[in-house]
C-alpha cells in the first residue's frame, strides 16, 4: 500500500530533486574552479550547503504544499496508515537533500581515484564529512519538518527552520564554552558533558575532524543520542500532522 | 449487526477552547438518503471528520456499519466514499491517473463500473485535474468516491461553489447513482433546497448537538406555523415545543413542534380568533429550530 504513495511522492518532488543535484555539483565544481581555498575546505563547505541550506530547503515542501492545496484531507481518508503516508513524504524530502550530497561526493571520490598522483584529499575524510553532513542536515531537516508540520506555508515552515538552527548553534556554543576548560587543558570531557553535547545535532560536525580530547566512544554514543532524539522528532511530527486534518 | 449503517453516541470534540460538537447522538438507518443539515461552522465536517477516524474525540463513539472509527479507521475508510467540500485533488494526475492511483488503495476496486462512471460523467481520461472545470471536479470527485463500491457514502456539502446548473446536474447523478443501489448516503449542507427533493431523514445540528432528528416528511407534518390574533391570554412559556414567534401587526405567527391536535385546539382556546396553521417547508423548518427565538424576544 505505500507503493503508490511513492510514486506520488516521485512525480511531486522529482523535479526539486534534480534541482538539488544541479545546484550542490555547480557549486562544488564551481568552487574547486576557482581554487579558492583548499579542497578540504571546500569539500567541507559544500557539505554543510546541503546539510543546512538544501535540508532547510526539502523541509520547506514536504507538508505545507499538502495542507495549503488542501489534498491533506483527499490523502488522509484512503486507507492507508497515517504513519505510511507521514513516512513516504518524510522519506522523499529527505532524498532531496541526501542524494545531491551523495552524488557530488561520488564525483569527489571519482576525481580523486582518477588523479591519484595528486593527492588532493583522504577518501576516509570525504566518507567522515558526508557521513556527518548526512546526519547533521537530517536531523536539521527532520526536525523542521516534524516541528512544522501542521504550518500551511512553505517561508512560515523556513522561518521555523531557521529559529531551531539559531537555538541549536546557541546551545553548541553554550556547551563548547562549558567544557572548553577540559578542552583546553587536555582533559578528556566528561560523560555529562558528552551526553549534553551529543544531544545537539550540530555535534555531527566533530565527526568531520574528531575532537581528540572526547573519548573514543564518543561516535558511538552521538550515534545513540541522535537516534533517540531522531525516533523523538518523528513521532512527535506524526502527532502533529495527524492533527491537520 | 445494527440497524443503523451509522451511529454516534455523545460524540465530543473540541479545537482547543473551542468546543464544537458537544455530545452529538445520530443514527442513520441503512439504505437511507439522510440529510446533516447545519450552518456554516456548525460542526458537520468536524462530525464527518470524527467518522472518518481523522480526528480523535474527547468523549462519545461513532459506528460505521458496527466498525468503530477510533479503534478500526482504515477499515471503516474502506467501506466509506467520501467526498469532502471543494474537494482539492493532485492538478498534476490526469484523470486516469488519479482513478488507477485512487484505486491501488482499494482491494475492491470496480474497473468496469469505475469506466462506465467516466462516460456517464462525460470525464476525459487524458485531461488533467488542475483543468477540470468546478462540476467536472466535483464529478471527478464523486466518481472517486465510488469506484470501490462503498456500503456508506459520506459526501459533505459536495455541491460547495457550483453554479445552480451544475448544482443540479450533480444531484441529479448522485441519486441516479446511489438511491436504487441499496447504499447508505450521508448528505450534509447548509443548503436546505438541495437536501429536500432526496432526503428521506434529516438530522440538524446546531450549538454543536443534534437539535431535531426523524425522517423528513414526519418532520414536515409535525412542525406547523400557526397564525392567530395577538392576545395577552396567550403565555408563551406554557406551549411546549414552541420554536419561533414572528409578529405580522396585530397577529402572531407562532412555529412548534410535533403540533398535534391537542396543541391546536389549546391555541385556539386561548386566542379569540385563529386564523390558520401554515405547512413549513425544510427551510423555514431549519431556520426555526436553528435562529426561531422560541417567545423570548421583547415585544412580541
Amino acid at each position: 500500500m505505500i507503493k503508490p504513495l511513492l510514486w506520488k511522492e516521485w512525480h511531486e518532488q522529482r523535479w526539486k530533486l534534480a534541482f538539488g543535484t544541479f545546484m550542490m555539483a555547480f557549486f562544488t565544481g564551481a568552487l574547486l574552479a576557482a581554487r579558492f581555498s583548499s579542497y578540504h575546505e571546500i569539500i567541507v563547505a559544500v557539505m554543510l550547503l546541503g546539510s543546512l541550506v538544501l535540508s532547510l530547503y526539502s523541509a520547506m515542501g514536504v507538508f505545507a504544499p499538502e495542507i495549503t492545496n488542501r489534498t491533506s484531507t483527499f490523502l488522509a481518508a484512503r486507507p492507508v496508515a497515517p504513519w505510511k503516508i507521514f513516512f513516504s513524504k518524510w522519506f522523499f524530502g529527505w532524498l532531496n537533500f541526501a542524494v545531491p550530497m551523495l552524488i557530488c561526493s561520488l564525483i569527489l571520490a571519482v576525481m580523486v581515484l582518477a588523479h591519484p598522483e595528486e593527492e588532493l584529499f583522504e577518501l576516509e575524510f570525504l566518507a567522515r564529512v558526508l557521513i556527518s553532513g548526512i546526519g547533521l542536515g537530517t536531523m536539521f531537516y527532520s526536525m523542521t519538518c516534524c516541528l512544522a508540520s501542521r504550518k500551511s506555508s512553505e517561508a512560515f515552515v523556513g522561518f521555523i527552520g531557521l529559529i531551531i538552527f539559531v537555538v541549536l548553534l546557541a546551545y553548541g556554543l553554550i556547551i563548547e564554552s562549558t567544557f572548553i576548560d577540559s578542552l583546553r587543558h587536555q582533559e578528556t570531557v566528561c560523560m555529562f558533558g558528552e551526553i549534553l553535547s551529543f544531544i545537539n545535532p550540530v555535534f555531527w560536525i566533530h565527526l568531520m575532524k574528531p575532537v581528540s580530547n572526547y573519548p573514543p566512544n564518543s561516535v558511538f554514543l552521538l550515534f545513540i543520542e541522535q537516534g533517540i532524539l531522531f525516533m523523538v522528532v518523528i513521532l512527535v511530527g506524526l502527532r502533529k500532522w495527524q492533527r491537520s486534518f | 449487526m445494527s440497524e443503523y449503517a451509522i451511529a454516534i453516541e455523545g460524540l465530543k470534540f473540541s479545537y482547543s477552547r473551542n468546543e464544537v460538537l458537544k455530545g452529538l447522538d445520530l443514527q442513520v438507518p441503512r439504505g437511507s438518503i439522510f440529510g446533516f443539515l447545519g450552518r456554516n461552522g456548525a460542526g458537520k465536517t468536524t462530525a464527518i471528520k470524527l467518522m472518518l477516524g481523522l480526528l480523535k474525540p474527547n468523549a462519545g463513539y461513532c459506528r460505521i456499519q458496527g466498525i468503530d472509527s477510533q479503534k478500526d479507521a482504515l477499515a471503516v475508510r474502506r467501506i466509506v466514499g467520501y467526498m469532502a467540500e471543494d474537494q482539492q485533488m493532485y492538478g498534476w494526475m490526469r484523470i486516469e491517473q488519479i482513478v488507477k492511483w485512487v484505486a491501488s488503495f482499494y482491494p475492491g476496486w470496480d474497473d468496469k463500473f469505475t469506466n462506465q462512471l467516466l462516460d456517464m460523467l462525460e470525464l476525459p481520461r487524458r485531461q488533467k485535474v488542475k483543468t477540470l472545470s468546478k462540476g467536472q471536479n466535483s464529478r471527478l470527485a464523486l466518481l472517486l468516491a465510488l469506484g470501490h463500491r462503498p456500503k456508506v457514502v459520506i459526501l459533505d456539502d459536495p455541491t460547495l461553489g457550483l453554479d445552480p446548473i451544475a448544482r443540479k446536474d450533480f444531484l441529479r447523478h448522485v441519486i441516479d447513482l446511489l438511491q436504487t443501489n441499496g447504499v447508505t448516503v450521508f448528505f450534509s449542507s447548509h443548503l436546505l433546497y438541495e437536501i429536500e427533493p432526496v432526503a428521506d431523514h434529516v438530522a440538524i445540528l446546531d450549538g454543536g448537538k443534534i437539535v431535531k432528528q426523524g425522517e423528513t416528511f414526519q418532520l414536515r407534518e409535525s412542525v406547523k406555523k400557526i397564525v392567530l390574533l395577538a392576545s395577552p391570554a396567550i403565555d408563551f412559556s406554557k406551549i411546549t415545543g414552541l420554536l419561533d414567534v414572528a409578529r405580522y401587526g396585530d397577529r402572531l405567527a407562532l412555529t412548534i413542534e410535533d403540533c398535534d391536535a391537542s396543541k391546536i385546539s389549546a391555541l385556539k382556546n386561548s386566542s379569540d380568533d385563529f386564523a390558520r396553521e401554515i405547512r413549513l417547508n425544510l427551510d423555514e423548518i431549519f431556520e426555526a429550530y436553528v435562529i426561531g427565538n422560541r417567545g423570548k424576544v421583547a415585544g412580541v
